[in-house]
């Protein structure tokens, strides 16, 4: 993954306009989410949350920008796949990793007491979910998942596996924590520590696990 | 798949072996073994017991018809598609150009270039010399989607010769390419060969393809022999595990002897049938 890659893969995804639908629902969403009240961390919890979905869509898009045909072409001129898989898994999270600032602020511009404890704690969480978002709509992109109901069918699934599911990282292990008075202790970054730990194995078992699926179909 | 070896190149069983398995006098720079690809788990077979090797400072063809297996050949020789069995060795540089041209590309020419360039680690402005060779029209600053079919091939073709890579795999090259352009390739092809390197292209018959060293005929996923052997006799066999083979040879008796001497059996033989149009 040079950094030539990611600027090729970076241009080509930022003219195919596929993260724009996304971004935008974001952050009515957070407009939304936030206008409720609350405590900050709170409306963090929220936020975080919602960018699982809004993650794994800007994953799909930004994976399956590259026209089919020239991702042959930049296999073989890189020499990996892999590599321009982890590319465009990069790309994208880079894009979630753009709306992290605005998230964080919101509570902010609308009033709410926020600490630097909230903020750290807040980045933290939406960092992690922002991963795990990018990890999965990798995992169902082309040439594995190639039919858009498949996407949304697979993408609202991995959604409700994140919601609904306990012990599955990030989203409900972060919710739980960021709402519930009782962990806003000086525990609470360790927490999250281990649920971003956790994360980062469970993304790179999807990406790794969706790569090898998806090359037996190159 | 040693006995299979053995099996596809009989005369080879004097000869030192390296290490790894490959008979030390297999030089080339691609070699492809007992490939068999499917591009799902109960997909038909589009390639069949593929056998190749490419040395360097060559050009090989491999003609076939529409759907013959030439496409996802020169796919798995370019490491754009992994095969289903078999292996397949390749350098660290190739270059690729596939046979249908990306539609969607919304980059322009020049700037589609320069990263190009900037992957294979050359500056931006690399493919200069390239464009002005092949004459894009309108020019290289427009978007290559809006590009005519000749033209996004002139563009796939810069992308290909920007950097001196060792093997350069081009599909069905020619096509939609206008006088000028395919007299421009026909001498990069030759370039490319001079200079060592190794060249594989595809094309629907024989003789397409000027100043080719090689040809291998393709049909229903299996590669013949080199076209030039004459009458070629296909070879029904199964292996110990009770597979079925199907081989097509210049020199039967040679395959057969060795074939059984490995324990395989005789199924059937005859003529290779003409391949489908």
């Amino acid at each position: 993954m040079t950094p030539a890659l990611l600027r090729y893969l970076a241009a080509d995804a930022l003219r195919a306009e596929r993260w724009v639908a996304p971004l935008t629902v974001y952050l009515v969403a957070c407009a939304a989410g936030t206008a409720v009240g609350g405590t900050a961390l709170g409306s963090y919890g929220l936020s975080a949350s919602l960018l699982f979905p809004v993650a794994l869509w800007v994953g799909v898009g930004v994976s399956n920008a590259e026209d089919r045909v020239q991702t042959a072409v930049t296999v073989v001129t890189v020499g990996s796949a892999l590599a321009v898989r982890l590319g465009k898994v990069a790309v994208a999270f880079a894009v979630c990793l753009g709306l992290v600032p605005v998230a964080l602020l919101w509570p902010v511009v609308t009033g709410h007491a926020v600490t630097a404890a909230d903020l750290a704690a807040g980045a933290a969480a939406h960092v992690t979910v922002a991963a795990a978002g990018t990890a999965a709509g990798a995992a169902l992109s082309r040439p594995l998942v190639t039919r858009p109901a498949w996407v949304v069918i697979g993408g609202v699934g991995a959604c409700l596996l994140e919601i609904l599911v306990p012990g599955v990282p990030p989203v409900r292990p972060i919710a739980l924590l960021l709402t519930d008075d009782a962990s806003v202790t000086a525990d609470l970054a360790r927490r999250l520590a281990v649920v971003a730990a956790e994360t980062a194995a469970l993304a790179t078992v999807v990406v790794g696990a969706g790569h090898a699926a998806a090359r037996t179909r190159d | 798949m040693w006995g299979k070896w053995r099996f596809r190149v009989p005369d080879n069983r004097h000869l030192p072996h390296t290490r790894r398995g490959y008979p030390a006098a297999v030089a080339g720079v691609v070699v492809v073994r007992g490939v068999w690809k499917r591009y799902s788990r109960r997909g038909p077979w589009v390639l069949r017991d593929v056998d190749l090797r490419v040395e360097p400072g060559s050009v090989h063809v491999v003609a076939g018809g529409n759907g013959s297996g030439k496409s996802t050949l020169l796919r798995v020789v370019a490491g754009a598609a992994v095969p289903s069995r078999g292996t397949v060795r390749r350098p660290a540089s190739v270059a690729y150009v596939p046979e249908r041209l990306p539609a969607d590309l919304r980059l322009t020419a020049r700037r589609y270039l320069a990263h190009m360039a900037r992957l294979r680690g050359l500056p931006g402005d690399a493919a200069a010399p390239l464009l002005e060779r092949l004459a894009i029209s309108p020019g290289p600053d427009v978007p290559v989607a809006t590009l005519s079919r000749g033209n996004a091939r002139k563009v796939a073709l810069c992308q290909a010769f920007l950097a001196p890579a060792a093997l350069t795999v081009l599909d069905e090259p020619f096509g939609g390419l206008d006088g000028p352009a395919a007299a421009e390739l026909t001498g990069l092809i030759a370039e490319a060969r001079a200079g060592g390197r190794a060249v594989l292209v595809s094309a629907h018959t024989a003789g397409e393809v000027p100043g080719a060293d090689h040809e291998h005929a393709i049909a229903a996923g299996g590669l013949g022999h080199e076209l030039p052997d004459g009458a070629r006799t296909r070879l029904v066999l199964r292996t110990p595990d009770g597979d079925r083979r199907v081989v097509e040879t210049a020199d039967p008796d040679a395959a057969l002897r060795a074939a059984l001497a490995d324990g395989w059996s005789f199924v059937e033989g005859g003529p290779v049938p003409e391949a489908p149009a």
